[in-house]
């Protein structure tokens, strides 16, 4: 096992202190870890093992102590912990070591009020700037929501100031209302002429704090609730959670569940890949392929409402397996649509593959190597299109994933038009994956009996959400309510290289590169 | 006074405002309604581009602070003006028009103006979308005024003048511009796209990029004005056209049916490019225009010029 090896070389690295560690639910290895080891840690993880992918840093209160979990990928879920004083919540930032902390430290900084010192650019993340209600998720602090941002009603967010001053530097603000980008994300641009020079990036305009929110509803509820965290992935982010709580309370879960989860799973991905091609088209003025591709995900959407009853919030995973089934008949019509599916979507990818006006507006735009993705710890399609073979669909099996035959998509252009490639291909893979869970069904209940009360413990767990790693961290201590819910969401990791791609492009490339990345800000917001 | 009555009726009436108005709505429903067809969806009803000409008229006009009231009211009047101007001096059917040897250059002067004047626009209604818009605006004008004037004097050139109504007349005789010059009319629809800042060359009012470029700071009236003046102007261009590459039209009844299928035809190809390409970036615009258009268009006039045209 890798997680053995890494620990026994920090044993060494650190000698005198107490590194200890146990392996959790779900293959995680827990790794407890002193304070002033952790920077040593990390960097010893990348120098000698070549780890680099942090998934997230969990920040969670614990009594007297604040305590931070940061979560690697190694292959396999490695966890390093460690604890800091209420009092003194002070610690060395990673992110010199690991850009892709930064978010991750800044999100941490202003729920538990950690201080991470040297971070190089310190903001909030999601809270308003003149929000005076405290770290929200320290547990003994007064209730945040009660306090609020006072100064709001008198003075507006910081509104950038707009200077029309001919030939010289302008700001171009994008967002958060705009019709590049459906969804409330502020982007300041810093143009020269055509040309953009700089950027600053604003989110949180939707942030609904759900992760306290888990805290005060008990687990079924809160199903239901970490389902509205996305409109397009929805189900996955169900059934993930769902996928920890059973592990907590060490449920087994019929096999027709897991392949009626894993169905939803590569439909939702077919559907949130269409939407996403659609969006990027329009960017680009090619509004054709938007309609043809958004007409064409219609019928995709209908066989999920069939399914669970819902076109956007399915409730179709819940704690113990699946609230719908299958039968012979309906398979075979789901079939039959899927095959009709293939053929437009196949004169979709001919008409994109071969239309040059697509691919100029989409080649050499918003280039990452694979060396920024690994620096961002960027996910999924993202992550792929620059050559980065990784999806946890295949190295971490969750749901049915184990029995199926899947072939993991990568391209290596790294720039938007092989972003588009590896999406246009992942969208007939799970076609060829809804064929095989189809008809390799197996028969059975759909769902086991869940008790209400979790025993108390913790897990992390992942999943392949659409755009890429999903990770939920969930802490039971025993009652009905969990002690700590923690989302990371796979657009978080793509804004962090946002400013990277938008670096001396021209401000008409700026959609194209939007639209390409496939942000959805509600999922980053929470 | 009846010879008065008759030039208003001809300025206000047809071919002029009215005439040019109606088919202007009519062009902007067809074009609706075709590409809607062509994207899978339906399009609107045919009275649409009418009732939202009528609802953009009764709604309230505002301009941001620090706009320049006089100019931005002045601009879309001015780019009407201009493009009505035009029309009187492009022949419909064959009608009698009041040509004179090089009206074919003042009709393509007073047709970009509605460029400058969405430049101007761009200038005047301090916002950041509106200057970026007002600039590539400028820079499509570079880009496309070129092709565009050398392919239309290739067939100026080919019939051996330079007013409309006699390149027209003369097609009859020969052949029509089309057949011997394939090469300029292909320059002339595709610059016309860049002039009318029609898909794929819609760069200066790219909404998912800019807004609406020049035209995000108007409202009510003065935006009715705008697209008014967008239709016309495409309906006009295709008129100029048709005079100048297909043959023009006599005043037999026939041959009226013939102009308006010559018209709609080109009307329709416009179209049917608007849904087919991607829009392109402005550099990549300029570079179609100095590297392709503009070189194929020079071709054409050698090409004219050597086989002794005129």
């Amino acid at each position: 096992m890798k997680s053995e090896a890494i620990v026994a070389a920090l044993r060494q690295a650190c000698p005198g202190v107490n590194v200890t560690s146990r392996s959790g639910l779900l293959g995680e290895t827990f790794v407890v870890l002193p304070l002033q080891c952790l920077r040593h840690a990390v960097r010893l993880l990348f120098e000698q093992f070549g780890v680099r992918h942090l998934s997230t840093i969990t920040a969670q209160d614990v009594g007297d102590n604040i305590e931070l979990l940061y979560h690697f990928w190694a292959g396999e879920g490695l966890t390093l912990r460690t604890m800091l004083p209420k009092s003194e919540a002070h610690i060395d930032t990673i992110t010199d070591l690991v850009t892709g902390a930064s978010f991750y430290e800044r999100e941490a900084a202003e729920m538990l009020g950690v201080v991470f010192d040297g971070h190089p650019d310190p903001r909030p993340l999601l809270l308003p700037e003149d929000w005076t209600g405290g770290a929200p998720l320290r547990s003994n602090e007064t209730d945040p929501t009660a306090a609020g941002p006072t100064h709001l009603e008198q003075q507006a967010i910081s509104e950038p100031e707009v200077q029309v001053t001919p030939g010289e530097r302008m700001i171009i603000p994008i967002g958060p209302q705009h019709p590049l980008l459906k969804e409330p994300l502020s982007y300041l641009l810093t143009v020269e002429g055509e040309r953009v020079v700089d950027s600053s990036l604003r989110i949180g305009y939707v942030h609904r704090g759900i992760e306290r929110l888990c805290q005060q509803r008990n687990y079924v509820q809160n199903t239901y609730l970490l389902e509205r965290i996305c409109g397009i992935c929805s189900h996955i982010h169900t059934t993930t959670y769902c996928q920890g709580v059973e592990a907590l309370l060490g449920l087994q879960v019929p096999p027709r569940a897991h392949y009626l989860r894993a169905l939803m799973c590569e439909l939702e991905r077919i559907h949130s890949h269409l939407l996403v091609l659609g969006v990027l088209a329009e960017n680009i003025g090619f509004t054709t392929i938007f309609m043809y591709a958004w007409r064409d995900r219609e019928i995709v959407l209908d066989i999920m409402e069939e399914l669970s009853g819902g076109r956007v919030s399915h409730a179709a995973t819940v704690i113990g397996g699946v609230q719908f089934d299958l039968d012979q008949q309906h398979a075979r019509s789901i079939l039959t649509r899927l095959d009709d599916f293939e053929k437009q979507m196949e004169t979709l990818r001919n008409v994109i593959y071969h239309e040059r006006s697509f691919q100029m507006r989409t080649r050499d735009l918003g280039y990452l190597s694979m060396e920024q993705v690994q620096d961002y710890c960027v996910v999924g399609p993202m992550a792929r299109a620059s050559g980065v073979d990784v999806d946890l669909r295949r190295d971490a099996p969750y749901a049915a994933y184990r029995d199926l035959h899947l072939r993991v998509v990568t391209a290596h252009g790294g720039d938007v038009w092989a972003r588009t490639q590896v999406r246009v291909e992942e969208v007939f893979e799970s076609l060829h994956l809804c064929r095989q869970l189809v008809e390799q069904m197996p028969g059975g209940a759909v769902t086991v009996r869940a008790p209400r009360r979790v025993p108390a413990g913790e897990v992390v767990s992942r999943t392949e959400a659409p755009r890429g790693e999903l990770i939920y961290y969930i802490r039971s201590d025993g009652s009905d309510k969990p002690a700590r819910v923690k989302v990371r969401t796979p657009t978080i990791t793509s804004l962090m290289s946002l400013f990277d791609q938008l670096r001396d492009i021209s401000i008409a490339d700026v959609p194209a590169v939007i639209g390409g990345m496939d942000l959805c800000i509600a999922c980053a917001d929470r | 006074m009846s010879g008065v009555l008759w030039a208003l009726f001809r300025l206000l009436v047809f071919p002029g405002f009215v005439f040019l108005a109606c088919c202007a709505l009519a062009f902007q429903w067809v074009d609706r309604r075709v590409s809607a067809r062509l994207q899978g969806r339906f399009g609107p009803p045919w009275f649409q581009p009418l009732a939202d000409l009528i609802k953009l008229l009764a709604k309230e006009d505002t301009l941001p602070v620090g706009a320049d009231e006089l100019v931005c009211t002045v601009l879309p009047i001015a780019s009407l003006a201009a493009v009505l101007s035009a029309a009187t001096y492009v022949p419909v059917a064959g009608q009698e028009v009041p040509s004179f040897e090089g009206d074919l250059i003042v009709v393509v002067f007073l047709l970009s103006i509605p460029t400058l004047a969405y430049f101007l626009a761009g200038w005047f209604s301090v916002s950041i979308y509106s200057v970026v818009g007002g600039n590539r605006s400028l820079l499509q004008y570079f880009a496309y005024e070129v092709p565009f004037l050398m392919a239309l004097g290739g067939a100026a050139v080919l019939n051996g003048s330079w007013s409309i109504a006699q390149i027209a007349a003369r097609q009859s005789q020969t052949a029509w511009g089309l057949l011997l010059q394939p090469l300029g009319f292909l320059v002339a629809v595709i610059a016309l796209i860049g002039k009318l800042k029609r898909p794929p060359f819609d760069i200066p009012k790219a909404k998912t990029e800019i807004s609406a470029g020049p035209l995000t700071e108007f409202s009510g009236r003065k935006l009715a004005l705008w697209y008014l003046t967008r239709d016309i102007e495409a309906v006009v261009g295709a008129f100029l056209l048709v005079d100048l590459f297909l043959g023009g039209g006599g005043v037999a009844l026939w041959s009226v049916v013939a102009f308006g299928a010559k018209a709609l035809f080109l009307l329709l190809a416009l179209s049917v490019a608007s849904v087919l390409y991607a829009r392109l970036r402005i550099d990549q615009l300029v570079n179609l225009g100095w590297k392709v258009l503009a070189p194929a268009a020079l071709l054409q006039l050698l090409v004219t010029v050597w086989m002794g045209g005129g």
